[in-house]
């Protein structure tokens, strides 16, 4: 068992990772990466090589109040199963270091899934614009050409009950069709 | 002996003829000067990378794609040869330039048909339409072309009604 202290004087720790603020520049250090709480992003490499997969996370996502999890990386919104495939986690990873923020996954394997889509076979996820709002769709696209070199990706409206827009995005290219991101903004079509 | 010899240096020129076909030289500016004088070159001398890029293959062999390019507000659609991976490179066999024929936030469209003729695959007839930031699912385009791989040329469609449909291109993978 580990007992959270903090050492620096008018210093409090952040209860939702229980880390403590380490210096006067409002870095907290998140067990591997500094988080700079002024720019609400981190500020140093995260770890993501050794491999952990999302059930490490699984507090952050079980709480649909906490979206942080212990080492600032791409997570899951609460209810959503993130069972995905080793290539798409890993694409994932990649694209949080270069999108250099902590990506909210907001559809996995869902319940809509179609049988054989790219969705039901955890090979696609989504990413919502309202829950990642300060992910433009330039670094969205830019991210997603770097991590995703065999994907397909398209930015889609969300289903009626939800306005707004979120990026799909899936480890391999749809059966005709060359890999990247499609042009415009694609329609709720269920 | 000597036919280990003559296997080796077979297997050299090939590895050099490989290496060589992949390596482009990026030479080509995204502009449409550079555009128009394209058709015969690979597609991988443009200069730069293309966070903006996609494209369809018209065909199950993949002889022919439908490539899209967009950067600093120059838009283009290139009918490639043989664009495979890795790089997805291809010989340029003709170029649509939308730059100046694009309005608003027209975006190119590659699922379309004649109405008179009905559906057909992904990039046979490829529009420019406004789709209303994605509520709106059928279109008839403003402007439509027939690709033409034959004769290696975009032809306009004038006369005839098109329709597109904007739903993305993971259709064939199956919606959420």
């Amino acid at each position: 068992m580990l007992a959270l202290v903090c050492y620096e004087r008018n210093s409090t720790p952040n209860w939702n990772t229980s880390r403590c603020p380490r210096d006067r520049r409002d870095l907290l250090y998140y067990r591997a990466r500094y988080y700079d709480q002024s720019v609400g992003r981190f500020a140093s490499e995260d770890p993501s090589d050794f491999g952990a997969g999302t059930n490490f996370y699984n507090y952050a996502a079980n709480d649909p109040t906490v979206f942080i999890d212990p080492l600032g990386l791409w997570h899951c919104a609460a209810n959503v199963n993130c069972n995905f495939t080793p290539g798409l986690k890993k694409a994932l990873d990649c694209f949080d270091k270069c999108t250099n923020s902590n990506t909210l996954v907001t559809g996995g394997v869902g319940k809509r899934s179609k049988p054989n889509s790219s969705h039901s076979k955890g090979e696609a996820c989504d990413v919502g614009r309202n829950g990642n709002p300060k992910l433009p769709r330039d670094t969205a696209e830019r991210c997603f050409l770097q991590c995703f070199p065999n994907g397909y990706g398209q930015e889609e409206n969300n289903d009626p009950a939800n306005p707004g827009t979120h990026f799909h995005f899936q480890e391999n290219t749809a059966p005709g069709a060359l890999p990247r991101f499609a042009p415009g903004i694609q329609p709720y079509a269920p | 002996m000597k036919s280990i010899w003559v296997l080796l240096l077979g297997l050299a020129v090939s590895l050099v003829s490989m290496t060589s076909s992949q390596t482009t030289d990026q030479s080509v500016p995204f502009t449409s000067a550079g555009i128009a004088g394209l058709p015969g070159h690979d597609i991988c001398e443009l200069q730069g990378e293309f966070p903006k890029q996609f494209g369809v293959y018209l065909d199950d062999k993949k002889d022919h794609a439908i490539d899209y390019r967009e950067r600093d507000g120059v838009i283009a659609l290139f009918l490639l040869e043989k664009s495979l991976p890795p790089k997805y490179c291809g010989i340029v066999d003709a170029t649509l330039d939308l730059t100046t024929l694009r309005k608003g936030e027209e975006t190119p469209l590659f699922k379309c048909h004649v109405n008179s003729e009905g559906r057909t695959r992904w990039g046979q007839v490829v529009g420019l339409g406004d789709n209303q930031r994605g509520h709106k699912r059928f279109l008839s385009p403003r402007l439509a072309w027939r690709v033409n791989a034959r004769d290696k040329r975009f032809d306009e469609i004038k006369s005839e009604p098109v329709s597109c449909d904007a739903s993305g291109y993971i259709v064939g993978d199956g919606w959420y």
